[in-house]
């Protein structure tokens, strides 16, 4: 029964973690609601990951008792993300950013970008494409 | 209206046209990719070249920035195929989350195989040579041969492929490619309507591509997909390729180990995976 349950669980997760290039070459967005209502998060860039499949956007953010939890963004790839005027040095690692975007269904650290205001009001639009 | 210096310089930080033109994306004498263009930056490369005389038995050049998605159209599927598209089904997470192509190749770099290259590419290459015409991808950064030096199709191809055995020859002014000889794990292309779905194929799939240059930047394009084990009747799309000038094609490879750090640290934090 045990061992039922096991190889559940790890065919369970290993679809999940398959999931990387339906995200990578189609854009689709399991995990978040368009019912869901956005939220704006103040943090620090944690890592921008200019790379395919898609362009990662990790950021810190403090919770209630000061502790900072590691949020992910995505854009899209890196022609796509080009095209829309960004480059890799469109963040750098520190600098404050206010995240606006829709967070996972799940409650984990995840968020679908809208734009990310910079410090000095440069406005970066997300990637849902 | 007054705009402020300040504002005005952000306004242009953020035109992706003007990163362009000032060089800070492109090194001096390097060309963006077909999918890394701005609608003006692909409108002012297009301009100079408009109208201009061609060849139409030259085919040669860069075409498109994402290929020709499939004929939203689908034949109805024979019994076998029936039971091999509902194979494609993806999974659910524990906590019912629709898996997006969980069972796509594609997701653990398989490559794409053709025709999925033709309908998803990030563009596409002709280069015409005596013996052959060479088909180059963006996406997967690889290419297929298609032979016009007279031979003909194998009948019983010694290994299947993912891009298949192809052979062209021109029809007037109208370059016919015909294929066979395909490796049955490619899907055709994820299913659009419901990405939970792909297209499957058996390893009886032919293959007959219709390319017609009908200006200098305009190739019109035919796929007839032939699979009578999957699909009841031939399966037809048409479409129309722009011409990409001032692009050159990139390295764009699916790279496993990043695709594995995507699937970590991106995708099962936002399904809310364990």
């Amino acid at each position: 029964m045990r061992g039922q349950w096991v190889r559940r669980a790890t065919f369970a997760l290993a679809s999940v973690v398959l999931l990387g290039g339906a995200v990578a070459a189609h854009h689709s967005q399991p995990g978040f609601s368009p019912n869901t209502k956005p939220i704006d998060l103040k943090g620090t860039v944690a890592e921008y990951r200019w790379r395919n499949p898609h362009v990662l956007f990790f950021f810190d953010v403090k919770d209630d008792k000061g502790t900072a939890v590691r949020w992910v963004g995505e854009f899209g790839s890196v022609p796509s993300s080009i095209a829309r005027g960004m480059t890799k040095d469109t963040f750098k690692v520190g600098e404050e950013v206010t995240v606006n975007g829709v967070p996972a269904t799940a409650g984990t650290p995840a968020i679908q970008l809208r734009r990310i205001v910079k410090a000095d009001g440069t406005v970066i639009g997300g990637a849902t494409e | 209206m007054r705009i402020s210096i300040p504002a005005l310089l952000a306004l242009l930080m953020l035109s992706p046209a003007v990163l362009a033109q000032s060089g800070s994306v492109y090194p001096p004498g390097w060309l963006p990719c077909p999918r890394c263009q701005t609608g003006p930056e692909r409108a002012a490369s297009r301009k100079p070249v408009e109208g201009r005389q061609f060849n139409p038995r030259d085919i040669s050049g860069i075409w498109g920035n994402n290929g020709v998605e499939l004929n939203i159209v689908v034949p109805p599927f024979t019994a076998k195929g029936k039971e091999l598209y509902d194979a494609t089904r993806a999974e659910e997470t524990p906590d019912g989350v629709a898996v997006s192509n969980s069972k796509d190749g594609m997701l653990i770099c398989d490559p794409l195989g053709y025709p999925r290259w033709f309908a998803y590419n990030y563009g596409m290459q002709f280069v015409v040579l005596p013996d052959r015409v060479l088909q180059f991808f963006e996406l997967g950064h690889t290419w297929r041969d298609i032979w016009t030096d007279g031979r003909t199709l194998p009948e019983n191809p010694p290994q299947p492929r993912w891009l298949g055995y192809a052979v062209g020859r021109w029809d007037g002014d109208t370059f016919v490619v015909e294929s066979t000889g395909y490796d049955d794990r490619a899907w055709l292309q994820e299913d659009r309507r419901d990405r939970r779905w792909g297209f499957p194929h058996s390893d009886q799939l032919r293959l007959v591509e219709r390319y017609r240059r009908t200006s200098f930047t305009t190739l019109d394009a035919e796929l007839t997909i032939i699979d009578p084990v999957v699909y009841t009747k031939p399966w037809t799309t048409k479409g129309t390729i722009q011409l990409s000038p001032g692009t050159e094609l990139w390295e764009y490879l699916c790279v496993t180990s990043e695709s594995e750090a995507f699937n970590e640290q991106r995708l099962k934090v936002q399904v809310g995976a364990k």
